[in-house]
């Protein structure tokens, strides 16, 4: 491989990369769960309950920090 | 202990909080909870539901340079994790639990007072009211931490183990034995009851399937007295002659070596002849090392010690027992240091080798062994499992907390300031090196 074939391979492995990166962030969506017909778009409107029982949201939203200080009791 | 994962820990598997408990989700989560019970999230992205969740939870979020959201801690905790740690607000607000509120404010479980009335008078003071604020906070911050909320034995783990909810937010009646009882009580109690050390069985009465509560009858949330200097003072601890009742009669062994019974007057305990060996500490705890990973930090060992009971409390339930098994609970004079109190003046004023209750029970052990191999255990041959003499003599000495033990052992617990002291503040336990008169005869 030349040089210049090379350089052109690297190019267009950049390309695609940025645009299936942009692509995932994109699709990075949830169903709502309750859609507030008061709402106009996507608004959603969340309970304690809409989280807490849906395992896809907490694994989606819960990280380490926020699950540590939101656990009942401990 | 492997700790749950981030979402396992707050998540409830069913379709409303009602399926699970009815009671207590009539009260509603913000009522013991606090935080904002309805959000409405600008669209369904990640970023947008990450905002509505710290509306909901009232806690900050953070913008990346190109308005990315990301996790920020709560600057202002706006929800409660635990509410149990206001019980008196959360557990009896509308007088539900009003009596076991009361109680659970002075129990043992809360207040650990055996342990507050030893570091008292090693650090010089009468009683745990007269200690100065210093060591109060540091016993708060360290040892009080995790002992124990409502909620840490009834909802979720203890925050020992990082926590996580047990079943769905259920509230539990009776605690889990691995998940409530053993997360705090694993090293010393779990590791014995479950067999975990190298060469032990389970308890018998593990392996009959008997859980903690089982002999563990006792209020565990207290009776509301606040004079403790022992847990072994707690009315109703279990005994082993709550149902081994007639054992005194049972055997040549026990006909000789049960407290007041026979024609040894000084008497054994039941863990002398029927526990196997059992988690020892050889250095402290305190300032953080418990679970710091630092191999210099906090170190454990299993052994097996039979040594004087001193009878230093006065209402303990063993007081007629001579020879009791001993634990190995190092204290030293520095050993609070990270609390910002330098010397405890008295440490040495009482054993470091404390009574202790195996849980790994088994009918025959090594001090057994003579009635496996010779179930008329005759006059002639009882004594060569334990006492010092005969063809066992030096597996034998072993079993037994002596003072050459102690000589030898001084070097390796650390951070001891004059080693001899730690000889001395042990000597009334140890055993003599004169052997007892009882030890080498038959």
């Amino acid at each position: 491989m030349t040089t210049s074939a090379f350089s052109q391979a690297w190019w267009r492995l950049l390309l695609w990369g940025s645009l299936f990166a942009a692509l995932q962030q994109g699709c990075e969506r949830i169903d709502p769960i309750t859609a507030d017909p008061a709402s106009s778009g996507d608004a959603v409107t969340l309970s304690c309950e809409s989280c807490h029982t849906n395992r896809d949201y907490l694994r989606l939203l819960a990280v380490e920090e926020a699950a540590s200080e939101s656990a009942g009791g401990g | 202990m492997a700790p749950l994962e981030p979402y396992a820990k707050v998540f409830i598997d069913a379709d409303s909080y009602a399926e699970v408990d009815p009671n207590h989700a009539a009260v509603g989560c913000v009522t013991c909870h606090g935080g904002v019970d309805q959000v409405v999230a600008a669209s369904g992205s990640r970023d947008d539901l990450w905002v509505a969740m710290a509306a909901a939870h009232q806690f900050e979020v953070r913008y990346t340079s190109n308005g990315r959201v990301i996790r920020e801690k709560p600057a202002v905790k706006g929800i409660t994790r635990d509410p149990s740690t206001q019980p008196e607000l959360n557990c009896n607000g509308t007088g539900c639990h009003a009596q076991i509120v009361d109680l659970h404010a002075t129990s043992m479980h809360s207040q650990l007072w055996g342990e507050k009335a030893k570091i008292a008078l090693r650090a010089g003071y009468e009683s745990w009211e007269d200690c100065p604020e210093l060591l109060k906070e540091g016993h708060a911050r360290e040892c009080s931490s995790c002992h124990a909320t409502c909620g840490q034995c009834h909802v979720s783990r203890p925050t020992s183990v990082k926590g996580g909810l047990l079943d769905s937010h259920r509230f539990k009646r009776t605690p889990d034995i691995e998940n409530n009882c053993t997360a705090c009580h694993g090293s010393r109690v779990g590791n014995d009851y479950n067999g975990h050390h190298e060469g032990n069985r389970p308890d018998v009465h593990n392996e009959l399937g008997f859980d903690c509560f089982f002999c563990h009858q006792e209020n565990l949330h207290g009776d509301g007295r606040t004079d403790y200097t022992s847990r072994y003072e707690v009315e109703g601890m279990p005994r082993c002659t709550n149902c081994h009742s007639l054992a005194a009669e049972d055997n040549l062994f026990h006909a000789y070596h049960w407290p007041g019974e026979g024609s040894m007057e000084e008497g054994l305990s039941c863990t002398v002849c029927h526990s196997q060996p059992y988690t020892n500490c050889l250095n402290c705890h305190s300032g953080g090392v418990w679970n710091s990973g630092d191999p210099e930090g906090y170190s454990e060992y299993t052994d097996f010690r039979i040594g004087r009971n001193t009878g230093a409390i006065s209402t303990h339930p063993v007081e007629h027992e001579e020879w009791v098994t001993v634990r190995h609970i190092p204290v030293i004079k520095d050993g609070f240091r990270e609390w910002g109190w330098p010397s405890l003046q008295n440490w040495s004023s009482f054993a470091t080798w404390e009574y202790s209750s195996p849980h790994n029970i088994q009918r025959f052990t090594p001090q057994t062994a003579v009635a496996l191999s010779n179930p008329a255990y005759s006059m002639g041959d009882c004594w060569m499992s334990c006492h010092v003499q005969g063809p066992h003599e030096e597996a034998n000495a072993r079993r037994f907390l002596w003072l050459s033990h102690l000589d030898s052992l001084k070097s390796s617990v650390t951070g001891l300031e004059d080693p001899d002291e730690y000889v001395r503040a042990n000597r009334a336990t140890a055993v003599d090196d004169s052997i007892t008169r009882y030890w080498n005869r038959h």
